[in-house]
């Protein structure tokens, strides 16, 4: 790879980044507004182009540009099921996306755990989601900045060292999110998601053709036929369905993105394009080219140990001149992850904790420094982590747990979005039994049967269908205020006729 | 049909679709002969994705536009405590 190609791409993608965010900040400041809803959910103003990109490079990280190629080559067709899950993304945004963003247009909700407390009338329980929400988090947003520095190091041959990527990845971030908060944060992940699924699109053409297009599947067959077909395994795939897919959308920086839509008319939009983001594109290009890197000279050298390089292996063979802009995917893929997982974290202290134990409310204004200093805060304790490789060897196996966290929040939130029966005294025993048994074994990391996330969540729903038939209900006025808006909206409109002369809402 | 009935149709394709793609898993149409060029399991999982992907935009038509019809005829009275 030509090493002062690769710098200049990536100086002008850093600059590109720059002036995005510029015009962002320019935005914000024309509104005048300083609100926390406007700096941590972009004043719930999003349209449909920008929360659809921006949800796809939050979801998608360098995961999707470096594992995903690899498991395919690993895996062969196992791993198909990653195609699955992301498809049901989009029903997911109806079945609790829209029900997230109708209370958080009520009640002006902007973070998980306010809407917690809202309806379980629970401090506690708004803590402890807030407590298990940056658990998951945090960790997650060192990996993604480590395991990008790292990539970005054995790219480049050295000419990126691990040092200069972590604070470059790190100083950009943080920029972003201070800079233009939830705005920026989405207009550069739009930046982003473009970019890299441009990067996505022209290797699955450019490796296809390689691969002797049509005839590409008859070719892996006669080399390893055994990678197409499905090797079994149903419960590691119901781990990974169940965490990445079912436990993804509750996950703090996701359930805000929910809030920041502008309409509901945005949320079906986005509804509707997320298969052909999430699944045909992000899922199913990363199986074209993980098979066809099996077939000899499309990816030489390449071999199970090194098959999360597949994709900077295959533009180093054929389109070395190219490979740059790999890196520079690799960059954006992290970037974009990491900024929203930042400015969720930060909100969460602001506004579930630092607000929560203080004696007077804070106001807007207040939460919106305290989020900045957070964001400020958390950027170094990321950056010093990274630097320290003891200091991120701890959080690693954290950090693979972070979804599976994210599960264990999920039986609360079917309480104030589905299921009337669920008690707060239910939910908050699930929660801390789900978390601590998912722990417990992660810890020990004891061989059972099912992992510690799937584990976790049956324990989890277990205690809080047990404790929630002997516990007290969750009172009427919480039950009026969000299932019985949920039906009037949602399940009882069949017949709804608009008045000609009603005005739209906002 | 009414749209009920439509919503309901719909639900038990996505089920259903959602069931054919664990097949393979179950060792059930999980044999190597390429249909059309793409082995067994994974044309299943591509026509059911292709389905669901059906189902999912008709989501809009059946679920959102009741949804924005209702929230045009009756405004979400806002109780914002951030302002």
């Amino acid at each position: 790879m030509n090493n002062t190609i690769t710098i200049a791409v990536l100086v002008a993608f850093i600059s590109v980044f720059i002036l995005i965010s510029l015009f962002a900040k320019r935005s914000a400041n024309n509104t005048q507004s300083t609100t926390s809803e406007d700096f941590v959910i972009g004043g719930r103003g999003m349209g449909t182009l920008v929360l659809v990109l921006s949800m796809g490079a939050t979801y998608f990280s360098t995961w999707t540009l470096l594992g995903a190629f690899g498991s395919y080559y690993r895996e062969g067709i196992w791993f198909v099921g990653f195609a699955v899950w992301t498809i049901f993304h989009g029903i997911f945004i109806w079945m609790f996306g829209t029900r997230i963003w109708l209370a958080g247009k009520r009640f002006g909700f902007i973070t998980p755990g306010q809407m917690i407390e809202r309806y379980y009338r629970s401090k506690r329980l708004k803590i402890a989601v807030a407590v298990i929400g940056i658990t998951a988090l945090v960790p997650v947003m060192l990996i993604q900045i480590v395991g990008g520095a790292k990539a970005l190091d054995a790219l480049s041959g050295g000419a990126i060292p691990y040092v200069v990527g972590v604070t470059v990845t790190s100083i950009m971030v943080g920029v972003i999110v201070l800079w233009a908060g939830f705005k920026g944060t989405a207009w550069t992940d739009s930046f982003m998601g473009i970019f890299f699924a441009s990067v996505l699109i022209f290797t699955a053409i450019y490796v296809v053709n390689l691969a002797g297009g049509s005839q590409m599947f008859a070719a892996v067959a006669e080399i390893q036929p055994e990678l197409l077909v499905n090797s079994g395994k149903p419960l590691k795939m119901l781990e990974l369905w169940l965490g990445l897919g079912f436990g993804a959308w509750v996950l703090p920086h996701m359930w805000q993105k929910f809030y920041s839509a502008s309409s509901a008319e945005v949320l079906g939009k986005v509804a509707m394009a997320t298969p052909f983001w999430n699944s045909w594109m992000m899922a199913i290009i990363p199986l074209l080219v993980g098979l066809a890197a099996v077939i000899p000279g499309v990816a030489p050298g390449l071999d199970s140990s090194s098959s999360d390089t597949i994709l900077p292996l295959i533009f180093n063979e054929h389109l070395p001149l190219l490979g740059a802009f790999v890196v520079a995917g690799i960059l954006a893929a992290a970037i974009s992850t990491i900024n929203s997982q930042l400015l969720s974290s930060a909100s969460i202290v602001a506004e579930d904790i630092v607000n929560s134990f203080s004696r007077m409310p804070l106001s807007s204004q207040r939460i919106t420094l305290i989020t900045r200093v957070v964001v400020a805060s958390l950027t170094v304790l990321v950056f010093l982590l990274a630097m320290l490789p003891s200091g991120a060897g701890y959080l690693v196996p954290i950090a693979s747990l972070g979804f599976g966290l994210g599960l264990q929040l999920v039986p609360s939130a079917l309480g104030m979005l589905h299921f009337r029966r669920i008690t707060e005294a239910g939910a908050f025993a699930g929660l801390l039994s789900g978390t601590a048994v998912m722990a417990i074994l992660a810890i020990l990391q004891l061989d059972i049967i099912i992992g510690p996330s799937i584990s976790g969540f049956i324990v989890n729903l277990v205690v809080m269908m047990v404790v929630s038939r002997l516990s007290a209900p969750v009172c009427e006025r919480s039950l009026h205020e969000f299932h019985d808006m949920f039906d009037e909206y949602m399940c009882d409109n069949c017949d709804m006729h608009v008045p000609s002369s009603t005005q739209p809402s906002r | 049909m009414s749209i009920r009935n439509i919503r309901k149709f719909v639900w038990w394709v996505v089920a259903l679709c959602l069931l054919l793609t664990w097949l393979p898993y179950l060792g059930i149409f999980n044999s190597p002969e390429l249909i059309w060029g793409i082995p067994q399991p994974l044309a299943l999982t591509l026509v059911c994705n292709a389905v669901l992907t059906i189902c999912i935009i008709s989501l809009y038509p059946l679920y959102f536009k009741p949804l924005m019809n209702a929230l045009k005829a009756r405004p979400i009275v806002e109780e914002h405590s951030h302002e």
